[in-house]
């Protein structure tokens, strides 16, 4: 028997994730990609990953979750903290603290026995984000992927203006032209990012330990070490942080599922085609058929009954003949798919 | 500037459902009032471009709508002056200002809780006579029967609704609680997924006296200034410390905080009213709304303090 697989998706501004689940909660693909626009983005999702699997269940997370799910039918939309919840969840049952630094937004989730308790997200500035660090690693001339082990090469990280990014990479260029190093501009700006991120979305909140760290930005390691220095404790980073919201949102789906059909709709599948079924001995001459559509069906002269002429219909027909079948005054036209 | 040889025409302000009713009342008095504009990207622009930019978020949006007001044919505008301590009560004197130094010409005038009360006393319903030339008595019927639909609306819509499934508390400033425009339709979203919003702010309170207050109301702001130095820091920063006092004891599922980025009153109370959600265990999500707020930001946030109110609920009833 094949597995029941369900379709989770995390459309962001600056990534798209995808991820496929079995029915034992088991991820078995991802895939994840800088994002494009939406359309593009998804089709990329359907293509090398959906691929030619049947999906029992879609959901869509994401700052594009709403344009997502008019365009795939997805079954489940849920905001893109509570899909972090249960994708981590999931991996950590205990965990109490969940922090998500993201391109262009961050989250903190609180937790307590498995239920989530409160949670803020970063609204005000860009300090404490990962386009932060994309945009200085650029005027550095360094990749992001080298950002994290360049970093950690730090002896003396510098001070580094906190609470604006514009800010804080206009201070970096000026270190720069003073001669500052390179390792120790990155040491802090991970810092800063960190302790940006803890001033404006962890403020006046109790971080409870086990702390998970998600989304892209774990992977940078001096950032991880940054957050573990300013919350003086272990920071648990899963294998594949990235991908914590898309988990999540397939295992709401699989939940919410149960024996409901699914509405998603590959849309780079092929089109049906349709093909006439005509039984004209039945036919009564009312001439719904052949005045409506005489591409299709015309009048014998010599038993004055309709003949079709046209049995495959194009697609651009399909409403016409659609219309002509539902008016047949004998009912003796069908549409069959083939 | 008094424009006494052309006919008055007013302009209101939009506020939310409380619009149609102040701008029937001044039609009831025989003035002419121009139909209000509702709140648009093009209020906010005008808003934001000619106020200083840490002022409160409402004051911009009420400069904006004077000047699509004045645009529209307004030679009078009429803002509320809530007489208070917070930044409120000098909002019509700055707007005034500015508006002219753009080079509109009009009269602004102020209309005060007094100017509400429906006693036909000297220092009632002064502004209310002036504009529209009747006498005491008449202008206070017109009043109480407006009152009284008032009364019926903010019940309806918040003060009296019945207990659902899930319920939450709206508190805050009271233009961005009321205001669909500014809270980008956030009650709206919350009861289209099945919550029930409530809420004890409502204009009518403005003009009730405090010796009328409930006995329940008098106590609760009994306790909320024993949070603070014993004295009102204005706007609605006290009633929204009294609003946890009262929605813990009523056991409510969650309570948003609404504010302007830089309103003075809500800011210096946000400490007490984290203090008092917690350790009443009550969910709370603050909301601050600026220019830069949009449907998505306070959508994802509303939408996400609705699902983790729901799944608590489920997994802790």
């Amino acid at each position: 028997m094949s597995r029941k697989i369900f379709l989770g998706i995390d459309l962001g501004s600056i990534s798209t994730k995808g991820v496929l689940i079995d029915e034992n909660k088991n991820i078995i693909d991802s895939l994840y990609l800088k994002s494009k626009d939406i359309e593009s983005s998804l089709k990329i999702i359907l293509a090398k990953l959906v691929k030619s699997r049947e999906i029992i269940g879609a959901g869509v997370t994401g700052s594009g979750r709403e344009y997502a799910k008019g365009l795939i039918g997805a079954d489940v939309v849920k905001t893109e903290i509570i899909a972090h919840a249960i994708g981590n969840l999931r991996l950590f049952p205990g965990v109490r603290t969940i922090i998500d630094i993201g391109g262009e937004d961050s989250k903190l989730i609180l937790l307590e026995n498995g239920v989530m308790k409160d949670f803020n997200m970063n609204s005000i500035c860009s300090a404490g984000l990962g386009a932060s660090m994309d945009n200085i690693a650029a005027r550095l001339g360094i990749t992001i992927e080298e950002f994290g082990d360049l970093a950690l090469k730090s002896k003396e990280p510098i001070n580094l203006p906190m609470k604006c990014g514009v800010l804080m990479s206009s201070a970096v260029v000026s270190a720069k032209n003073r001669g500052a190093r390179v390792q120790d501009i990155l040491m802090a700006v991970a810092q800063a990012v960190a302790r940006n991120f803890l001033a404006l979305c962890a403020k006046g909140k109790q971080l409870a330990k086990p702390v998970i760290f998600c989304g892209m930005t774990a992977r940078n390691k001096a950032l991880v070490a940054a957050l573990k220095k300013e919350l003086a404790g272990e920071i648990i980073v899963p294998d594949k942080p990235e991908l914590m919201g898309a988990f999540g949102i397939a295992l709401i789906t699989l939940d919410e599922m149960k024996e409901r059909q699914t509405s998603f709709r590959n849309i780079l599948a092929k089109a049906k085609k349709y093909r006439i079924i005509h039984e004209r001995e039945d036919c009564i001459s009312c001439g719904n058929c052949f005045l409506n559509a005489p591409d299709y069906f015309v009048q014998d002269k010599e038993d004055q009954k309709s003949r079709c002429i046209q049995e495959e219909v194009k697609k651009k027909d399909l409403k016409k003949i659609k219309e002509v079948v539902r008016n047949c005054a004998a009912q003796i036209i069908k549409l069959e798919k083939v | 500037m008094a424009q006494t040889n052309l006919k008055r025409i007013i302009g209101l302000p939009s506020y939310s459902f409380y619009t149609k009713h102040f701008v029937e009342l001044l039609r009831l008095l025989k003035l002419e009032v121009l139909d209000h504009i509702p709140i648009n990207d093009e209020t906010v622009r005008l808003g934001v471009n000619h106020s200083p930019e840490m002022m409160c978020f409402p004051y911009k949006i009420v400069l904006g709508n004077f000047i699509q007001l004045l645009r529209n044919g307004a030679n009078t505008l009429v803002m509320f002056n809530s007489c208070g301590q917070c930044k409120l009560r000098h909002y019509y004197k700055l707007a005034n200002l500015k508006l002219h130094e753009l080079g509109y010409r009009f009269e602004m005038i102020d209309v005060k809780p007094m100017d509400l009360i429906p006693i036909p006393l000297p220092v009632f319903m002064n502004k209310l006579v002036y504009l529209s030339g009747k006498g005491k008595l008449e202008i206070a019927k017109i009043i109480k029967r407006k009152w009284l639909e008032l009364k019926e609306e903010e019940e309806e819509r918040y003060l009296k609704k019945k207990f659902g499934d899930i319920n939450i508390a709206i508190t805050g400033e009271i233009f961005c609680v009321f205001e669909e425009n500014i809270n980008h339709h956030m009650v709206n979203m919350l009861e289209g997924w099945g919550a029930r919003v409530h809420s004890t702010l409502n204009v009518r309170a403005l003009a009730t006296p405090k010796f009328l207050w409930p006995k329940e109301r008098k106590l609760l702001r009994k306790q909320a200034l024993s949070f603070l130095d014993e004295a009102d820091p204005g706007g609605h920063g006290l009633h929204s410390i009294e609003d946890v006092l009262y929605w813990s004891q009523k056991k409510i599922d969650g309570i948003i905080h609404i504010l302007p980025l830089t309103c003075h009153p809500e800011i210096l109370v946000e400490e007490i009213v984290d203090y008092l959600c917690s350790k009443n265990k009550v969910p709370l999500l603050r909301i601050r709304v600026d220019e830069t707020s949009s449907p998505l930001n306070i959508g994802t946030r509303t939408e996400t303090f609705f699902e983790l109110i729901k799944r608590r609920k489920k997994y802790e009833p």
